[in-house]
């Protein structure tokens, strides 16, 4: 088969380049399973201490975070981890094999290595198929790790099995969805950050469809069936597990990596499908600042992302009158023990839980946003605008500023999308407000991520990653913080967690002028290191 | 003597263990086409990043248009422009739109010679980024670059790309900044470009310098190629000082090569045999380029390149 040849030495390649980083994502998602599953067993060894913990995270908030449920209402260890942890180890799994995928395809075109070698004896399908082959063996590794993890920590060995097999061919569909964003996008930012993006769309997806669900009184419903995501958790893996729901998961994986294999023969090596038009011969004035350069070579993800808040905002919004209905259904003394009110703080802890999916997600776009300085140093268009007359501090400045400006829109646009919504099912118009002041309310913390990108970039491009461990331990600490009981210092490190929760939390002014404070004070400390380092050669 | 336009002493840049620049010494006056030569990884561009200020020196002096390369960046990158070897431009952008967003980014430029400059140069200005191939990006730096009035001009290999046609026009571009009196720095590997367009040559190897002057100097400074037909035997000429190589060639015609500070001896001696017919070939900047690297290739210090 010539379309696969030289398909041996460019998986030894791709191996022997990648082998640290696909060795420290399987224990992440492993060690996941197994930090997850040990801490259930031992912190809520008690019965009754795992079914107080467990109505902690039930409801609709709980619904938005982890699922539908099953099992929730009489919990074992085994359905306590998987139905309240487990979408986080899927999630996980998803994110590795989208990088994976896309560091093997289109990365690779972008750099122009891929020309070099496909001008050797390689196949025009082979590094697709190298892509593709790492990808299965990744997601194979990380099924029969987790299984043995989840074993060797007691839960049943049939379960455990589901529960990988589930984790695993999430990994799989994700990873063949960045397949196809590779074809078709023509930067590799782009292929990983639609799948990322898609990702994300399958958890608002499972969320609304669970929410829905539940408000009849039932496991998920059928929007929840729409989400791979939901395929692994409708697999009620440790309550009464079912196989079936995961040939979901394996024919639409298949079916994705057949639709990017016959992309990819069609289209010219580094082109994307959507054809380059003509543009303007001339630059208006206001591009001609470092300001609007940033501005403009930001716009289409701001668009993008923006339009992507507001409609998932609307679909958690138009949900609340279900809130309702759910929460009248339950028993009002369990509501005031855990949400401290009637049916109001109910749909405000949901609310709540839902600006904070939100602000997650605008915080990695505004660290994606101040990325695009890493590489704009290492292509060297930033040598080429500081040889112009612009001041470091103004450069970097310029592009934090759009940041900033991309986290103020994008937020307005999740809370205008969600008040919105919920105004069109309730027909109260007051929550257009509060959403948007839950949203806004989150900024001061947002610019404090943001702040440490700069001073991590400002010290060494590279180590503007900070910024993503950052926003990566205040997503753990704050979805799974009330849940696994950390103390409060291991909360406060993260800057959302000073925010509260807004609207069931009414905000302190004090922490979020103290937020604002840091951040600026961070932004300045970053504006004056950076006029004092070396530049990194493109 | 005006004050130089550039003027490096003792400069050393170390990355890390490697050191790229090893008290790299250059100057260029007002005026001058001053070209920069030397292998790959010999330091060229790491240079050249030290005088646009993207990199610290470690030790040494750098001057730049009468001021700190460094501390006074931003204000002497209003007096000058730069093209890099390697063009990357933002691939959302037009190239037209790139050369005007760089135009406003530096100060005022002249719109009328920008267009002018795209039409020589066959650039269509509408076409994305990312659509360019290397050539075509490299003329849109150039198109910004040319068409800007600054003192100087830095130029890092900015033909690489480029067609021979288009190279022809950068030809013609630079004679005309020669005309109205500015100073280039071109780095490049074209020695026929060099040759043709430059005043002075810096030569440097393992980050120093190692032969500088007037191209007219240092060829005077090196051997010419000379066959002379004499009517007795001329062979005994290679017993003088200054003279290499000799062979006398089947029609009884010698060659040799001479060493320029002894030509008066040599012809002297020429004359006193009978001269009956000479042809000298000054040496190329290719000859001069090669001798300095004579040996090189054996050591293997010289070709580890130190870029960052």
């Amino acid at each position: 088969m010539t379309a696969l040849a030289g398909f041996g030495p460019l998986l030894r390649l791709a191996l022997r380049r990648d082998r640290v980083k696909l060795a420290v994502w399987l224990l992440a998602v492993v060690g996941m399973s197994a930090y997850c599953g040990t801490a259930v067993r031992t912190v809520y060894a008690d019965p009754a201490d795992l079914k107080a913990v467990v109505g902690f995270v039930t409801g609709p908030a709980g619904i938005v975070m982890s699922g539908p449920g099953y099992g929730l209402a009489e919990p074992t260890h085994g359905a306590a981890f998987a139905g309240v942890y487990g979408v986080w180890v899927l999630l996980v799994s998803g994110i590795a094999s989208i990088l994976l995928v896309g560091r093997h395809s289109r990365a690779e075109e972008e750099a122009g290595r891929l020309e070099l070698v496909r001008a050797g004896r390689v196949g025009r399908a082979a590094p697709l198929a190298v892509a593709a082959v790492i990808a299965v063996a990744f997601d194979a590794l990380v099924l029969l790790a987790s299984w043995g993890v989840l074993v060797a920590v007691g839960f049943t060995s049939g379960d455990s099995a589901l529960f990988a097999a589930g984790v695993a061919l999430v990994g799989l569909v994700f990873a063949a969805v960045t397949g196809v964003t590779a074809q078709l996008a023509e930067h590799s930012r782009t292929a990983t950050s639609t799948a990322g993006l898609l990702l994300s769309g399958a958890m608002v997806v499972r969320a609304a469809g669970d929410i829905l669900g539940d408000a009849e009184g039932r496991h998920g419903s059928w929007l929840s069936w729409l989400s791979p995501l939901a395929w692994a958790q409708q697999t009620r893996a440790y309550v009464d597990g079912r196989w079936w729901p995961l040939l979901l998961a394996a024919g639409l994986a298949v079916l994705l990596a057949v639709a990017a294999y016959a992309l990819a023969r069609r289209r010219d090596l580094g082109a994307g499908l959507v054809p380059a038009r003509l543009g303007h011969a001339r630059a208006p004035r206001w591009m001609g600042s470092p300001l609007g350069l940033a501005l403009r070579v930001e716009r289409g993800a701001l668009l993008g992302w923006s339009t992507a808040l507001l409609l998932a905002g609307a679909l958690y919004g138009s949900l609340v009158a279900s809130v309702e209905s759910s929460v009248g259904q339950l028993d009002s003394g369990l509501l005031v023990e855990v949400m401290g009110g009637g049916t109001g703080a109910a749909v405000d802890g949901y609310l709540g839980v839902c600006v904070l999916t939100a602000v997650l997600m605008v915080t990695g776009y505004a660290v994606a946003a101040a990325h695009r300085a890493v590489g704009e140093e290492t292509t060297g268009r930033l040598g080429l605008v500081l040889s112009a007359a612009v001041a470091r501090p103004v450069w970097l400045g310029s592009l934090l500023v759009v940041a900033v400006l991309g986290s103020v829109v994008t937020l307005a646009a999740g809370g205008l999308g969600m008040g919105l919504g919920a105004w069109s099912v309730t027909g109260e118009a007051a929550y257009v407000g509060t959403c948007l002041a839950a949203h806004l309310v989150y900024l001061p913390a947002v610019w404090v991520v943001l702040a440490v990108a700069a001073v991590g970039f400002s010290l060494r491009p590279g180590w503007l990653a900070v910024a993503w461990v950052v926003l990566a331990y205040a997503a753990v600490v704050g979805v799974l913080g009330p849940a696994l009981d950390l103390p409060e210092a291991v909360l406060d490190v993260s800057p959302f967690h000073h925010v509260g929760m807004p609207p069931l939390d009414d905000p302190t002014v004090g922490p979020l002028v103290v937020l604002a404070a840091l951040a600026v004070l961070l932004a300045g400390l970053a504006l004056v290191r950076f006029r004092r380092r070396d530049l990194a050669t493109g | 003597m005006a004050t130089p336009v550039i003027e490096i002493a003792g400069l050393t840049k170390r990355f890390g263990d490697v050191t790229a620049l090893d008290r790299l010494d250059m100057s260029v006056q007002p005026g001058e086409i001053a070209a920069f030569l030397g292998p790959n990884g010999a330091g060229k561009s790491t240079t050249i990043r030290v005088l646009l200020g993207l990199l610290k020196a470690d030790a040494g002096t750098v001057r730049l248009l009468g001021g700190d390369p460094w501390a006074d960046a931003v204000r002497l990158h209003e007096r000058l422009v730069y093209v890099p070897g390697d063009v990357t431009l933002w691939p959302q952008l037009t190239g037209g739109e790139a050369i005007d967003v760089l135009h406003r980014l530096r100060g005022p430029a002249d719109r009328a010679r920008r267009d002018e400059l795209v039409e020589r140069f066959r650039l269509d200005p509408r076409k994305k980024a990312r659509t360019y191939s290397k050539g075509n990006r490299q003329k849109v730096a150039l198109v910004a670059a040319l068409s800007s009035d600054v003192d100087l001009y830095v130029l890092d290999e900015p033909t690489s790309g480029l067609d021979p046609l288009m190279e022809q026009v950068f030809q013609e571009c630079v004679r005309e900044l020669r005309d109205q009196g500015r100073t280039v720095l071109l780095s490049s590997h074209i020695l026929a470009e060099v040759e043709q367009l430059c005043d002075t040559v810096t030569i440097i190897r393992d980050g120093r310098t190692v032969q500088a002057g007037r191209l007219a100097d240092l060829r005077h400074l090196t051997r010419s190629h000379v066959t002379a037909r004499t009517e007795r035997d001329a062979s005994g000429l290679a017993a003088l000082s200054g003279v290499h190589d000799l062979r006398v060639e089947a029609d009884g015609a010698v060659a040799f090569t001479l060493d320029g500070q002894h030509t008066a001896e040599v012809m002297r001696a020429l004359t006193d045999l009978g001269l009956v017919s000479i042809t000298s070939t000054p040496p190329s900047l290719e000859e001069l380029f090669l001798r300095q690297y004579d040996g090189v290739a054996d050591r293997p210090a010289a070709t580890s390149g130190a870029r960052p």
